[in-house]
Protein backbone atom coordinates (compact mmCIF):
# COMPACT_ATOMS: atom_id res chain seq x y z
CA UNK A 1 0.00 0.00 0.00
CA UNK A 2 1.31 3.49 -0.37
CA UNK A 3 2.66 5.64 2.15
CA UNK A 4 0.88 7.22 4.11
CA UNK A 5 -2.10 5.06 3.30
CA UNK A 6 -3.44 4.01 6.56
CA UNK A 7 -3.57 6.83 8.18
CA UNK A 8 -5.59 8.62 5.71
CA UNK A 9 -7.99 5.83 5.52
CA UNK A 10 -8.50 6.45 9.01
CA UNK A 11 -9.10 9.90 8.72
CA UNK A 12 -11.65 9.29 5.53
CA UNK A 13 -13.32 7.12 8.27
CA UNK A 14 -13.91 9.69 10.49
CA UNK A 15 -14.73 12.49 8.47
CA UNK A 16 -17.09 10.51 6.63
CA UNK A 17 -18.35 9.11 10.06
CA UNK A 18 -18.90 12.78 11.10
CA UNK A 19 -21.02 13.50 7.93
CA UNK A 20 -23.56 11.43 9.01
CA UNK A 21 -23.28 11.99 12.81
CA UNK A 22 -21.02 9.36 13.83
CA UNK A 23 -18.12 9.11 16.05
CA UNK A 24 -15.76 6.54 15.82
CA UNK A 25 -17.36 4.47 18.51
CA UNK A 26 -20.67 4.21 16.85
CA UNK A 27 -22.06 1.39 14.20
CA UNK A 28 -21.71 2.47 10.49
CA UNK A 29 -24.95 1.91 8.90
CA UNK A 30 -23.50 1.58 5.25
CA UNK A 31 -26.54 2.26 3.71
CA UNK A 32 -27.32 5.42 5.12
CA UNK A 33 -23.95 6.33 4.34
CA UNK A 34 -24.36 5.31 0.66
CA UNK A 35 -27.65 7.86 0.78
CA UNK A 36 -25.58 10.21 2.49
CA UNK A 37 -23.30 10.14 -0.59
CA UNK A 38 -26.19 10.21 -3.05
CA UNK A 39 -25.49 6.42 -4.20
CA UNK A 40 -27.91 4.20 -4.66
CA UNK A 41 -27.41 0.92 -3.01
CA UNK A 42 -29.57 -1.90 -4.15
CA UNK A 43 -29.70 -6.07 -4.43
CA UNK A 44 -28.77 -7.84 -7.36
CA UNK A 45 -31.54 -9.71 -7.49
CA UNK A 46 -33.69 -6.31 -8.59
CA UNK A 47 -32.36 -7.05 -11.99
CA UNK A 48 -34.27 -9.36 -12.58
CA UNK A 49 -37.00 -7.29 -13.21
CA UNK A 50 -35.39 -4.90 -15.51
CA UNK A 51 -34.00 -7.64 -17.61
CA UNK A 52 -31.65 -9.89 -15.87
CA UNK A 53 -32.16 -13.49 -17.19
CA UNK A 54 -33.07 -16.17 -14.81
CA UNK A 55 -29.90 -18.48 -15.38
CA UNK A 56 -27.39 -15.83 -15.58
CA UNK A 57 -28.60 -14.61 -12.11
CA UNK A 58 -28.67 -17.66 -10.51
CA UNK A 59 -24.83 -18.57 -11.66
CA UNK A 60 -24.21 -15.09 -10.36
CA UNK A 61 -25.37 -16.32 -7.17
CA UNK A 62 -24.15 -19.53 -6.72
CA UNK A 63 -21.99 -19.14 -3.92
CA UNK A 64 -19.16 -20.83 -6.04
CA UNK A 65 -18.89 -17.43 -7.95
CA UNK A 66 -18.35 -16.14 -4.99
CA UNK A 67 -20.07 -12.30 -5.83
CA UNK A 68 -20.38 -10.12 -2.89
CA UNK A 69 -21.75 -6.65 -4.61
CA UNK A 70 -20.55 -4.48 -7.72
CA UNK A 71 -19.93 -0.96 -8.54
CA UNK A 72 -21.46 -0.13 -11.86
CA UNK A 73 -20.35 3.47 -13.51
CA UNK A 74 -22.50 5.10 -16.24
CA UNK A 75 -20.71 8.38 -16.77
CA UNK A 76 -19.99 9.69 -13.45
CA UNK A 77 -22.76 8.17 -11.81
CA UNK A 78 -22.98 4.93 -10.02
CA UNK A 79 -24.85 2.49 -8.43
CA UNK A 80 -24.24 -0.70 -6.12
CA UNK A 81 -25.47 -3.87 -6.43
CA UNK A 82 -25.01 -6.26 -3.47
CA UNK A 83 -25.99 -9.99 -2.68
CA UNK A 84 -28.64 -10.26 -0.56
CA UNK A 85 -28.21 -13.51 0.36
CA UNK A 86 -25.10 -12.82 2.33
CA UNK A 87 -24.82 -12.52 5.96
CA UNK A 88 -25.99 -8.86 7.71
CA UNK A 89 -22.06 -8.47 8.48
CA UNK A 90 -20.77 -9.85 5.12
CA UNK A 91 -23.12 -7.38 3.40
CA UNK A 92 -21.98 -4.44 5.24
CA UNK A 93 -18.61 -5.03 4.85
CA UNK A 94 -19.00 -5.60 0.71
CA UNK A 95 -21.07 -2.33 0.61
CA UNK A 96 -18.20 -0.43 2.42
CA UNK A 97 -16.06 -1.99 0.18
CA UNK A 98 -17.90 -0.98 -2.67
CA UNK A 99 -18.38 2.66 -0.99
CA UNK A 100 -14.74 2.64 -0.13
CA UNK A 101 -13.88 2.28 -4.22
CA UNK A 102 -15.67 5.73 -4.87
CA UNK A 103 -13.92 7.69 -1.73
CA UNK A 104 -10.80 6.48 -2.66
CA UNK A 105 -11.42 7.40 -6.40
CA UNK A 106 -10.27 4.18 -8.06
CA UNK A 107 -10.59 4.22 -11.99
CA UNK A 108 -13.69 2.06 -13.08
CA UNK A 109 -12.86 -0.90 -15.36
CA UNK A 110 -14.00 -3.66 -17.50
CA UNK A 111 -14.26 -6.18 -14.19
CA UNK A 112 -15.04 -9.33 -16.25
CA UNK A 113 -14.77 -9.34 -19.97
CA UNK A 114 -14.81 -12.08 -22.84
CA UNK A 115 -15.02 -14.96 -20.41
CA UNK A 116 -12.27 -13.39 -18.26
CA UNK A 117 -12.07 -11.96 -14.70
CA UNK A 118 -9.96 -8.92 -14.37
CA UNK A 119 -8.41 -8.12 -11.14
CA UNK A 120 -6.40 -5.05 -9.80
CA UNK A 121 -4.59 -5.88 -6.66
CA UNK A 122 -3.45 -1.84 -5.29
CA UNK A 123 -7.00 -0.91 -5.91
CA UNK A 124 -8.90 -4.28 -4.16
CA UNK A 125 -6.42 -4.06 -1.28
CA UNK A 126 -6.85 -0.60 -0.78
CA UNK A 127 -10.73 -0.73 -0.59
CA UNK A 128 -10.48 -3.82 1.59
CA UNK A 129 -8.11 -1.29 4.23
CA UNK A 130 -10.46 1.11 3.96
CA UNK A 131 -13.96 -0.83 4.10
CA UNK A 132 -12.19 -2.27 7.20
CA UNK A 133 -11.10 1.60 8.96
CA UNK A 134 -15.44 3.17 8.11
CA UNK A 135 -16.62 -0.24 9.75
CA UNK A 136 -14.34 -0.67 12.80
CA UNK A 137 -12.02 2.53 13.19
CA UNK A 138 -8.56 2.38 15.06
CA UNK A 139 -9.94 4.89 17.66
CA UNK A 140 -13.36 2.66 18.04
CA UNK A 141 -11.70 -0.28 18.28
CA UNK A 142 -9.30 0.80 20.97
CA UNK A 143 -12.17 2.51 22.94
CA UNK A 144 -13.82 -0.43 22.74
CA UNK A 145 -10.92 -3.04 24.17
CA UNK A 146 -9.87 -0.95 26.65
CA UNK A 147 -12.98 -0.57 28.48
CA UNK A 148 -13.01 -4.32 28.60
CA UNK A 149 -14.80 -5.27 25.81
CA UNK A 150 -13.81 -8.22 23.81
CA UNK A 151 -13.84 -9.00 20.07
CA UNK A 152 -17.51 -10.87 20.33
CA UNK A 153 -19.00 -7.63 21.71
CA UNK A 154 -16.96 -5.05 19.79
CA UNK A 155 -18.12 -7.45 16.74
CA UNK A 156 -21.53 -7.62 17.81
CA UNK A 157 -21.74 -3.59 18.42
CA UNK A 158 -19.75 -2.23 15.14
CA UNK A 159 -22.16 -5.04 13.04
CA UNK A 160 -19.11 -6.81 11.85
CA UNK A 161 -18.09 -9.94 11.66
CA UNK A 162 -15.72 -11.56 14.93
CA UNK A 163 -12.92 -12.23 12.61
CA UNK A 164 -13.26 -8.57 10.54
CA UNK A 165 -13.13 -6.96 13.82
CA UNK A 166 -10.43 -9.35 15.57
CA UNK A 167 -8.32 -8.23 12.07
CA UNK A 168 -8.65 -4.59 12.41
CA UNK A 169 -7.56 -4.40 16.22
CA UNK A 170 -4.52 -6.46 15.28
CA UNK A 171 -3.46 -5.11 11.90
CA UNK A 172 -3.94 -1.46 13.09
CA UNK A 173 -1.66 -1.98 16.42
CA UNK A 174 -4.43 -1.78 18.44
CA UNK A 175 -3.69 -5.43 20.20
CA UNK A 176 -0.02 -5.03 20.70
CA UNK A 177 -1.17 -1.37 21.94
CA UNK A 178 -3.64 -2.68 24.62
CA UNK A 179 -0.92 -5.17 26.02
CA UNK A 180 1.67 -2.72 26.15
CA UNK A 181 -0.73 -1.20 28.46
CA UNK A 182 -0.83 -4.74 30.26
CA UNK A 183 -4.71 -4.76 29.36
CA UNK A 184 -6.20 -8.43 29.44
CA UNK A 185 -8.52 -7.51 26.86
CA UNK A 186 -6.21 -7.53 23.89
CA UNK B 1 -40.30 23.42 -9.07
CA UNK B 2 -37.99 26.78 -9.66
CA UNK B 3 -37.73 27.97 -13.05
CA UNK B 4 -34.12 28.13 -13.10
CA UNK B 5 -31.97 24.96 -11.78
CA UNK B 6 -27.83 24.11 -11.36
CA UNK B 7 -26.56 22.20 -14.08
CA UNK B 8 -24.78 20.27 -11.62
CA UNK B 9 -22.98 17.73 -14.51
CA UNK B 10 -21.69 20.42 -16.98
CA UNK B 11 -20.46 22.21 -13.08
CA UNK B 12 -18.63 18.61 -12.00
CA UNK B 13 -17.55 18.44 -16.02
CA UNK B 14 -15.67 21.95 -15.92
CA UNK B 15 -14.34 21.39 -12.35
CA UNK B 16 -13.08 17.75 -13.22
CA UNK B 17 -10.99 19.35 -16.43
CA UNK B 18 -9.32 21.94 -14.26
CA UNK B 19 -8.49 19.57 -11.37
CA UNK B 20 -6.94 17.29 -14.15
CA UNK B 21 -4.79 20.43 -15.39
CA UNK B 22 -3.55 20.54 -11.51
CA UNK B 23 -3.10 17.25 -11.09
CA UNK B 24 -4.96 16.51 -7.71
CA UNK B 25 -7.27 14.37 -6.80
CA UNK B 26 -11.29 15.55 -6.13
CA UNK B 27 -10.16 14.77 -2.08
CA UNK B 28 -7.00 17.14 -2.62
CA UNK B 29 -8.91 19.96 -4.10
CA UNK B 30 -11.92 19.51 -1.43
CA UNK B 31 -8.98 20.30 0.78
CA UNK B 32 -7.61 23.72 -0.88
CA UNK B 33 -11.29 24.59 -1.32
CA UNK B 34 -12.02 23.56 2.52
CA UNK B 35 -14.72 21.67 1.51
CA UNK B 36 -16.11 18.36 2.03
CA UNK B 37 -14.96 15.73 -0.23
CA UNK B 38 -18.05 14.01 -0.66
CA UNK B 39 -19.75 16.90 -2.01
CA UNK B 40 -17.64 15.76 -5.17
CA UNK B 41 -18.88 12.60 -4.46
CA UNK B 42 -22.58 13.47 -4.32
CA UNK B 43 -22.37 16.27 -7.25
CA UNK B 44 -21.16 13.16 -9.42
CA UNK B 45 -24.47 11.47 -8.67
CA UNK B 46 -25.97 14.46 -9.62
CA UNK B 47 -26.34 16.27 -6.30
CA UNK B 48 -26.68 20.32 -6.36
CA UNK B 49 -23.89 21.53 -3.72
CA UNK B 50 -25.35 23.75 -1.02
CA UNK B 51 -24.67 27.60 -1.71
CA UNK B 52 -21.64 28.41 -0.20
CA UNK B 53 -19.85 25.45 -1.54
CA UNK B 54 -21.44 26.50 -4.77
CA UNK B 55 -19.92 30.42 -4.17
CA UNK B 56 -16.65 28.34 -3.86
CA UNK B 57 -16.71 26.41 -6.81
CA UNK B 58 -17.50 28.86 -9.06
CA UNK B 59 -14.62 31.19 -7.23
CA UNK B 60 -12.18 28.20 -8.35
CA UNK B 61 -13.21 28.43 -11.61
CA UNK B 62 -13.51 32.23 -12.16
CA UNK B 63 -16.78 31.63 -13.93
CA UNK B 64 -19.83 33.61 -13.00
CA UNK B 65 -22.67 31.45 -11.87
CA UNK B 66 -25.18 31.93 -14.84
CA UNK B 67 -22.61 29.85 -17.03
CA UNK B 68 -24.13 26.62 -15.12
CA UNK B 69 -27.78 28.25 -14.26
CA UNK B 70 -30.52 26.61 -16.91
CA UNK B 71 -33.60 28.03 -17.46
CA UNK B 72 -37.37 26.14 -18.26
CA UNK B 73 -35.86 24.81 -21.57
CA UNK B 74 -34.07 21.29 -21.40
CA UNK B 75 -30.65 20.93 -22.10
CA UNK B 76 -29.86 18.94 -25.26
CA UNK B 77 -29.47 15.23 -24.30
CA UNK B 78 -27.71 12.52 -25.96
CA UNK B 79 -29.92 10.09 -27.93
CA UNK B 80 -31.07 7.07 -25.53
CA UNK B 81 -29.37 3.54 -26.37
CA UNK B 82 -26.52 4.51 -28.01
CA UNK B 83 -23.77 5.42 -25.17
CA UNK B 84 -23.34 1.59 -24.53
CA UNK B 85 -21.68 1.59 -27.98
CA UNK B 86 -19.70 4.88 -27.18
CA UNK B 87 -17.90 4.36 -23.86
CA UNK B 88 -17.04 1.11 -21.64
CA UNK B 89 -19.06 0.12 -19.25
CA UNK B 90 -16.85 0.40 -15.53
CA UNK B 91 -17.80 -1.03 -12.71
CA UNK B 92 -15.56 -2.43 -9.76
CA UNK B 93 -16.66 -5.92 -8.90
CA UNK B 94 -16.39 -8.11 -5.19
CA UNK B 95 -15.84 -11.68 -5.98
CA UNK B 96 -13.92 -14.65 -6.09
CA UNK B 97 -10.89 -13.48 -8.01
CA UNK B 98 -11.15 -16.63 -10.32
CA UNK B 99 -14.24 -17.30 -12.29
CA UNK B 100 -14.84 -19.95 -14.79
CA UNK B 101 -15.58 -19.00 -18.66
CA UNK B 102 -19.39 -18.83 -17.30
CA UNK B 103 -19.15 -17.20 -14.18
CA UNK B 104 -17.58 -14.45 -15.79
CA UNK B 105 -19.86 -14.23 -18.90
CA UNK B 106 -22.75 -14.42 -16.73
CA UNK B 107 -21.54 -11.53 -14.46
CA UNK B 108 -21.00 -9.57 -17.79
CA UNK B 109 -24.43 -9.67 -18.67
CA UNK B 110 -25.48 -9.11 -15.27
CA UNK B 111 -23.49 -5.80 -15.28
CA UNK B 112 -25.01 -4.66 -18.81
CA UNK B 113 -28.18 -5.03 -17.68
CA UNK B 114 -27.15 -3.31 -13.86
CA UNK B 115 -25.66 -0.33 -15.99
CA UNK B 116 -28.87 0.02 -18.02
CA UNK B 117 -30.54 0.45 -14.65
CA UNK B 118 -27.86 3.21 -13.69
CA UNK B 119 -29.67 6.70 -14.04
CA UNK B 120 -28.28 8.93 -16.82
CA UNK B 121 -27.17 12.38 -16.30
Amino acid sequence: MRRGFKTQSETISLELRSEVGLSAHDRLNCTALASHLAIEVVPITELTAAGASASDMSCVLDTSTGFSAVTVYRGTRCKIFYNPYEPPTRAANSIAHELSHVVLEHEPGQSVSDGIRSWNDSQEEEAAWQAGALLVPRDGAFVWLHRRGNVATGAAHFGVSQKLFSWRANSTGVAAQLRRLGDRAA
Amino acid sequence: MPTTTIDVAALYKALDQKRKLHEISWRELAGRLDISASTFTRMAQGARPDVDAFATLLRWLGEPATNYMRGEEPAPRTPEGSQADLEAIGSLLRSSRSMTPDQANAMENIIRVAWENVVKD
